[in-house]
């Protein structure tokens, strides 16, 4: 069928406009398509590596009510003697200019076992020189290299911290020599500072634990059960990572939301693109018809041909990728 | 041939049903030429396109060579319309983006024939109309009569037991319709293929071996020169 090919293809090529126009409206509907399947998936991706991020590698965490945890439960059950890794946490909001980000303060010597952020502490990422600062300067905080570099702070540098309406000098430290998922949102300090900035002296949001595998866990967790005072809850460490997947339910439901009008307009897009493309060859159709070629000739005709929907499919496709680094930029910028 | 039988169809506009072949008989021969005259509007082209299988009555049948059209569903009419059945339009209908070879070529490619002999069958029917030196024009750059005589050849070349000519002369100006209407009959009567031309030009009809007038959505047999047969 070169005759019935060609008798489609040059029609193409005797109007760029239409064709022209065509493909502009295959390529956008591709684009956001593409970008919006992208763009979920990464956005639900991003957030449960962010939760995990969090949570580290915690198995159960002790929580109590809205004030937290007393910081004196934290230091009996060390010495204890439980067969248990404890790790202290005390987080909250807090906001560099107009970027909100997660304050998270950790005990370095208690945290490592738990989370490679607070590992990179003592695994040469910080020069020991600025390590001491931790400890000996207030103020110091840590930040993903990346953050920082979008923040416009180099290591060293001193930029004021918001936190409930007031501020307060902090200096990086040094930003994160690795970057993980979620790491751009969180700002690292020490516990007693986060205490300090976020007005929880004396009490912790939470104390994370990692219990050994198998029966020992078990009983591990039964004896610490039996320590804990009124008011004062352990529970696996998943069973927050689900509360927040519910609170972000809403989120989730509004990004869907989002992608099914953005799926919409898309399809929309194509069909208004492909519906031109053959208003356009109606004529040329009807004749091919009427001379006996059938639905399918005449349809295989164009494809055939590599005529502009696949131009526009791969059109659609490159543009779909920055399309989607812009949707996530707009998703963070929402988070924060 | 050609056997029709109580063939209706009709169209609805608005509430309106304007039924267009109401109960229609006719039946044709092999080599016959037909006309069918009718004032505008009186079901003619309706009547051509459901012969030739672009449309579906509502009612009646359509028998050719023994095989019932009307029974079949789109896609084998379309394969019957594409192997036995030649059109003629009022206006030509010829392909802008094809040259005038490829144009005439174009069915025998549907018909399964490729390459040289699609392209030596082509040409040796654009000779019999007279364009052996227009094979490669566009064919927006023919005259009228030109453009009606590549549809002629484009019509026999896959050499069809029926043809069919809707208002042939309908764009053409009297001095070239006298030229064509008489190409159109040999190269029918060449090949033995049934000619049936829709027309309202009486003098086109004269010389058709019989004339069936459309009058209420019914085939009426009327009288007919009948000279050019002999």
């Amino acid at each position: 069928m070169r005759i019935l090919r060609a008798a489609v293809l040059r029609h193409m090529l005797r109007h760029p406009a239409q064709l022209l126009l065509a493909l502009v409206g295959l390529a956008l509907g591709v684009a956001t398509i593409a970008a919006v399947d992208l763009a979920t998936a990464s956005a639900s991706r991003a957030f449960e590596l962010s939760i995990d991020a969090v949570n580290g590698a915690a198995t159960h965490e002790i929580v109590a009510g809205p004030a937290g945890v007393d910081e004196l439960l934290y230091v009996a059950l060390r010495r204890a003697g439980l067969p248990i890794d404890f790790a202290p946490v005390v987080e909250g909001y807090v906001a560099i200019g107009d970027r909100t980000m997660q304050l998270v303060g950790i005990d370095p010597f208690a945290t490592p076992a738990f989370d490679d952020s607070a590992a990179a502490l003592g695994a040469g990422a910080v020069r020991p020189g600025e390590l001491s600062g931790w400890f000996s300067e207030s103020g110091t905080v840590m930040m993903a290299a990346g953050t920082a570099a979008e923040l416009h702070l180099a290591a060293g540098e001193s930029f004021p911290l918001e936190v409930s309406g007031h501020t307060h000098a902090a200096r990086l430290l040094a930003p994160f020599g690795a970057e993980r998922p979620g790491d751009d949102a969180v700002l690292l300090t020490d516990i007693a500072q986060a205490q300090e900035w976020l007005h929880l002296v004396g009490h912790l949001s939470r104390i994370d634990l990692r219990l050994p595998a198998g029966s020992g866990g078990a009983r591990a967790l039964e004896r610490l059960q039996q320590r804990l005072p009124a008011g004062v809850d352990v529970r696996a460490a998943g069973s927050r990572t689900r509360e927040n997947l519910d609170l972000a339910a809403t989120f989730t439901t509004n990004l869907q939301a989002m992608s099914l009008l953005a799926l919409l307009v898309g399809f929309f897009l194509i069909y208004s693109a492909v519906s031109f493309a053959v208003v356009q060859r109606r004529a040329i159709i009807g004749v091919l018809r009427a001379l006996g070629a059938t639905r399918r000739e005449v349809l295989d005709a164009p494809r055939r041909s590599g005529g502009d929907r696949h131009g526009g499919r791969a059109l659609g496709t490159a543009l779909g990728s920055p399309h989607r680094t812009c949707a996530r930029s707009a998703r963070r910028r929402h988070d924060q | 041939m050609l056997r029709i039988r109580d063939l209706s169809r009709s169209f609805r506009e608005g509430q309106r049903v304007h039924r267009v072949l109401d109960h229609a008989d006719a039946q044709v021969e092999a080599g016959e030429v037909v006309a069918i005259i009718g004032r505008s509007g009186s079901g003619k082209s309706t009547l051509l396109n459901l012969i030739s299988g672009i449309d579906h009555p509502d009612g009646g049948t359509i028998e050719f060579d023994g095989r019932m059209i009307s029974a079949l569903g789109e896609p084998e009419r379309t394969l019957f319309r594409r192997k036995h059945v030649g059109f003629v339009y009022q206006l030509f209908n010829l392909l802008p983006t094809l040259d005038v070879e490829e144009n005439v070529r174009l069915v025998l490619e549907l018909n399964g024939l490729h390459g040289t002999a699609a392209r030596e069958r082509s040409r040796a029917a654009l000779a019999e109309v007279g364009l052996a030196d227009r094979l490669h024009s566009a064919v927006d750059v023919l005259s009228g009569g030109e453009q009606q005589r590549v549809a002629i050849a484009r019509a026999l070349v896959h050499e069809p037991a029926l043809l069919l000519a809707d208002e042939p002369t309908g764009n053409l100006d009297q001095d070239t319709a006298r030229e064509i209407v008489p190409l159109l009959r040999s190269l029918a009567r060449r090949r033995a293929a049934a000619l049936l031309i829709a027309t309202h030009d009486p003098a086109l009809a004269r010389d058709a071996d019989r004339i069936l007038e459309l009058v209420d959505g019914r085939l009426k047999e009327a009288p007919a020169g009948g000279g050019a047969r002999s």
